[in-house]
């Protein structure tokens, strides 16, 4: 099961993948050598990078360690022929789209139409003119790049409709969302998860005092901290309210997440803010609930484990905030002794 | 050259389309010598082999299908023509009640392909008008 931090809406796959704005990469697969020496000498006079094989297992080899955009195939091949080939690049998952352009002496319409029906998106017989084929591949071009420019917006889309766009972190939506996978992988796993409720203190007072410029860096700079403080790898932050977030600690213990959540505090208090309207000091309440045994987390719910840490964060406001305050999930506060900042 | 490989491909030195296209077209005339002599060795094959065997078949049609594909690509369409006679020969060839197959239309395709094999590696004539368009040109 994918984690929450598994979900990579980042572009490094597609960056990965060459500028269609100045690279188009055409793999051309024919077991005649001086064809394929015909057609790369063509299609790179026309600008393209080519690639060659002689086969259609020679492709999907080739295919696996350089993501090509257009594939130029001959139909008759030993090994694995241009339909096999077009089923196949069909059939699996690759990183963009790629434009099949099956290119044979086969002209009879039954061909055309199991070509197309293979997978191949245009069909060229040979003997066709150097003009028409070039044509031909640029009407491959113009759609890869049109769904690279479509995946590139969706995946955008995606990353901005969980993550809170003034600072970064991920949204209630997503909380809402992965909070009950990583509850579903703690049980799979047998690994504790907690999660700590914050609440910057007197947030109204900096956005009254100092403009909401400056209450816009606080939050920015809130989430850069509380990032520092948790696991890179597997802890996240989302953004649950105006000033109050959460932070989300698979296999962390009741101990190690008021660790955490001393670590936060001190880091506020160690450190003040740099902003539009100079230095500014914030506090910041915090609850905490952790689920430990197996019947912790086998029994209760993703809800119990938030509003335990609220009603954490609420004791902490109600005791004279900037606190935490450790929560049993469906019981009361915790009798355990209290970390002051700096202790560990 | 390795032709199945993942390294960008640079098989030619920077010039015109048309010099490119004449630099490998006359890298296939010259392999029209070998065409040729493997034409000439399924001939023999053909004609040794009382009931010919179906394998003779299908590497006659191989061979005719491969050199139609190629001599398109390269502008040379009475070859690429006869290629495919000889390929539809050899794949409609019937087989009779003694197993023998009905190689008069076989024959005489590949009789005439041979002419024109023959025709193009003796003459090296240039290609002919419009090829240099096409991608085969």
């Amino acid at each position: 099961m994918p984690t929450a931090q598994m979900i990579d809406f980042s572009d490094s796959q597609i960056i990965a993948l060459p500028d269609p704005a100045s690279l188009c990469r055409v793999l051309i697969v024919d077991d005649d050598d001086l064809v394929l020496l015909r057609f790369s000498a063509l299609l790179q006079l026309a600008g393209y990078e080519t690639y060659t094989a002689t086969s259609g297992a020679a492709a999907l080899q080739i295919l696996s360690t350089t993501p090509c955009q257009i594939v130029l195939t001959d139909w008759h091949m030993q090994d694995m022929d241009g339909l096999a080939l077009c089923c196949n690049l069909r059939s699996r998952v690759n990183d963009g789209y790629i434009y099949i352009l099956l290119v044979t002496v086969r002209s009879a319409g039954s061909d055309i139409v199991a070509g197309l029906a293979a997978g191949a998106d245009d069909y060229v017989v040979k003997g066709a003119t150097a003009e028409e084929l070039l044509a031909r591949i640029g009407v491959g071009r113009r759609i890869t790049q049109l769904e690279r420019s479509l995946r590139i917006s969706n995946r955008e889309n995606r990353r901005m409709s969980v993550t809170d766009p003034l600072t970064g972190a991920r949204n209630r939506r997503f909380l809402m969302k992965y909070l009950p996978r990583e509850l579903e992988r703690a049980r799979d796993n047998g690994k504790s998860l907690a999660v700590l409720s914050c609440d910057i203190d007197h947030f109204k007072q900096v956005n009254d005092n100092h403009g909401h410029e400056a209450g816009d860096e606080v939050l920015k700079a809130f989430v850069k901290r509380a990032a520092e403080c948790i696991r890179k790898v597997s802890g996240w932050i989302a953004r649950s309210g105006g000033e109050e977030f959460v932070l989300v600690l698979p296999e962390t213990g009741q101990n190690e997440a008021r660790y955490i959540a001393a670590r936060l505090r001190q880091s506020l208090a160690a450190n003040t803010i740099p902003t539009s309207a100079g230095l500014l000091g914030i506090t910041v309440s915090i609850g905490i609930s952790a689920l430990e045994t197996e019947q912790e987390l086998g029994e209760a719910s993703v809800l119990e484990l938030l509003r335990a840490a609220d009603r954490g964060l609420y004791a902490s406001k109600r005791s004279g905030r900037d606190r935490a305050t450790t929560m049993a999930v469906g019981g009361a506060q915790l009798a355990l002794p209290a970390l002051r900042r700096g202790n560990s | 050259v390795n032709l199945d490989t993942s390294r960008k491909v640079q098989l030619i030195e920077p010039g015109t389309a048309d010099e490119e296209f004449e630099k490998v077209r006359q890298r296939f005339r010259q392999r029209l010598l070998k065409e040729k002599a493997q034409l000439s060795a399924l001939v023999q094959a053909l004609g040794r082999a009382p009931i010919a065997l179906e394998s003779t078949f299908v590497d006659i049609g191989a061979f005719a299908h491969r050199l139609r594909g190629a001599a398109l690509v390269f502008g040379f369409q009475a070859l690429g023509d006869g290629a495919k006679a000889v390929e539809q020969a050899a794949t409609a060839a019937s087989i009779d009640v003694n197993g023998r197959r009905d190689m008069t239309s076989l024959a005489a395709a590949m009789q005439a392909l041979a002419v024109n094999l023959a025709d193009e590696v003796g003459t090296g004539a240039p290609c002919a008008a419009g090829a240099r368009s096409s991608i085969t040109s």
